[in-house]
């Protein structure tokens, strides 16, 4: 069993009791990270604003998951109460809207390998607009180029794409299982996927 | 007992204690403790530390409650008596932190902060370490500082308050520097002047500071928290173009963006450290 000793409904923090040890869990709950907490810092984190004890069918859940699930649950009703529900997107073209130039490098640095590298490329672009629109950005000539420079990759490996499309028009000749088993569109998007990433393409059959 | 009147009682006391620490100490042990004393007349100021949606609230020219007012505000929401509120709050601690609050003068009244010479203070108890300035006094406040954490250095588990150790701790603002000074006066040799900041407050340990009027967000100077949490902030953004966010990194980044807004416009400085 899973208890919760004491939480906050607008950010989720919360401490736990499992096992007969007593937790720190905060977001993001993706990690699932539970930090031991130490008996000391107990009382002053319980007089934390906004620290509350759960009413008593909230205390308890029977897997973590679950309990990650009603902190989740928990934070958007909080929200919605207090009348400032949280948006549904939008929260990285306005963050990055604030971002310091060495935030807007590090994030060229990630759209370019996590995102272009991996062939995600309407990702990429959205993301690289987002860049654009920071002021900051616009302040530095370096990441203006940098930037740019990126949305033109992005351009031309989309063109790229596009002419892989195009150019596939005998995949089902090559590939008669294939195509019938995934359908002829698919197995020309991930040949147009797998080309952009791989300039060899898909493997020919022998 | 009137905590700023027994502070300001100690008068001398701190200062009288180090002085004598100085003259007996060797002159490179001295040398140090004139070094640090300096450090702290120089970068000593008061923080709290705060959870992001408290700190984004506190910026955003909400009030900063302190428990009791926490207390009474969620009374008015739910139609339920502050105290039980409390003691739900408190759970086994509220023994102990009421027999503390009943031992003090207008409890109800007192906010509590840390001494702080830089750095990100006991971020256990919140990742934004809200500066609030050099001198809590000069906003009119009265000011009193102790050696250590209220509840866990001075009332013991029966929830018995040591009186005598308290009263020979408490210090004024004037005196902090000599408190910090002999409080560490063991570590400040040993440990690089680098460390220092992390020293005077961290989780591990603080010079508590309490005082009598609520703080308010003309009085922050800046507002630090660690890089790695000021990383993972700006990771959720690039998140966000990725793949769906959950709710609760979508509370953070709503929060995160609230924050700098609301400090970029009272010309507050967000720094990672």
């Amino acid at each position: 069993m899973w208890r919760i000793l004491a939480y906050c409904r607008e950010d989720g923090w919360a401490v736990i009791g499992h096992a007969d040890k007593v937790s720190l869990l905060r977001p993001p709950f993706a990690r699932g990270q539970l930090t031991p907490l130490d008996p000391a810092a107990l009382p002053r984190l319980l007089a934390q604003p906004g620290m509350l004890c759960p009413a008593r069918e909230q205390q308890d859940h029977t897997s973590l998951p679950v309990l990650i699930d009603f902190l989740n649950q928990e934070i958007l009703r909080s929200r919605a109460d207090s009348g400032h529900a949280l948006p549904e997107s939008g929260y990285g073209p306005r963050l990055l809207a604030m971002a310091p130039a060495p935030v807007l490098a590090r994030m060229l640095d990630r759209i370019e390998s996590e995102l272009l590298g991996q062939g995600r490329l309407e990702q990429a672009r959205t993301a690289l607009v987002a860049v654009l629109g920071a002021p900051a950005c616009r302040e530095s000539q370096e990441i203006l180029g940098r930037t740019a420079a990126l949305l033109q990759r992005v351009d031309e490996a989309v063109k790229t794409r596009e002419k892989i499309r195009a150019d596939a028009a005998d995949i089902p000749k090559v590939y008669p299982a294939a195509a019938r088993r995934y359908g002829v569109e698919s197995l020309r998007d991930f040949n147009a996927a797998s080309r952009t990433r791989n300039p060899f393409g898909l493997p020919r059959a022998a | 007992m009137d905590i700023f009147e027994a502070a300001r009682a100690n008068e001398g006391r701190h200062r009288g204690r180090y002085e004598a620490a100085l003259a007996a100490a060797d002159a490179d042990i001295a040398a140090r403790l004139g070094a640090f004393v300096e450090s702290v007349a120089r970068d000593g100021s008061v923080s709290i530390n705060m959870r992001l949606f408290v700190a984004e609230n506190f910026i955003s020219g909400h009030p900063y409650e302190n428990i009791h007012e926490f207390c009474e505000r969620m009374a008015e929401l739910s139609g339920r008596a502050a105290p039980d509120i409390l003691r739900e709050k408190l759970g086994s601690y509220w023994e102990r932190r009421t027999k503390f609050d009943a031992y003090l003068t207008d409890s109800w009244l007192l906010y509590y902060a840390a001494l702080n010479i830089g750095g990100t203070g006991a971020t256990s108890y919140g990742d934004f370490c809200v500066i609030l300035g050099r001198c809590l006094e000069l906003h009119g406040r009265r000011v009193a500082y102790l050696r250590d954490d209220s509840l866990n250095g001075y009332v013991d588990a029966a929830a018995g308050v040591d009186e005598s150790r308290l009263l020979a701790d408490l210090c004024a603002e004037a005196e902090r520097v000599y408190l910090a000074a002999m409080k560490h006066i063991d570590d400040i040799p040993r440990t690089d002047a680098g460390g220092w900041d992390s020293m005077v407050c961290s989780d591990r340990s603080y010079i508590e500071a309490i005082f009598d009027a609520r703080p308010g967000r003309q009085e922050v100077s800046e507002i630090r928290l660690p890089a790695s949490c000021y990383d993972r902030l700006w990771d959720i953004a690039f998140a966000d173009f990725s793949r769906p966010l959950e709710p609760g990194e979508k509370a953070e980044a709503n929060d995160f963006a609230q924050l700098l807004d609301a400090a970029g416009t009272a010309g507050i400085a967000v720094r990672a450290v």
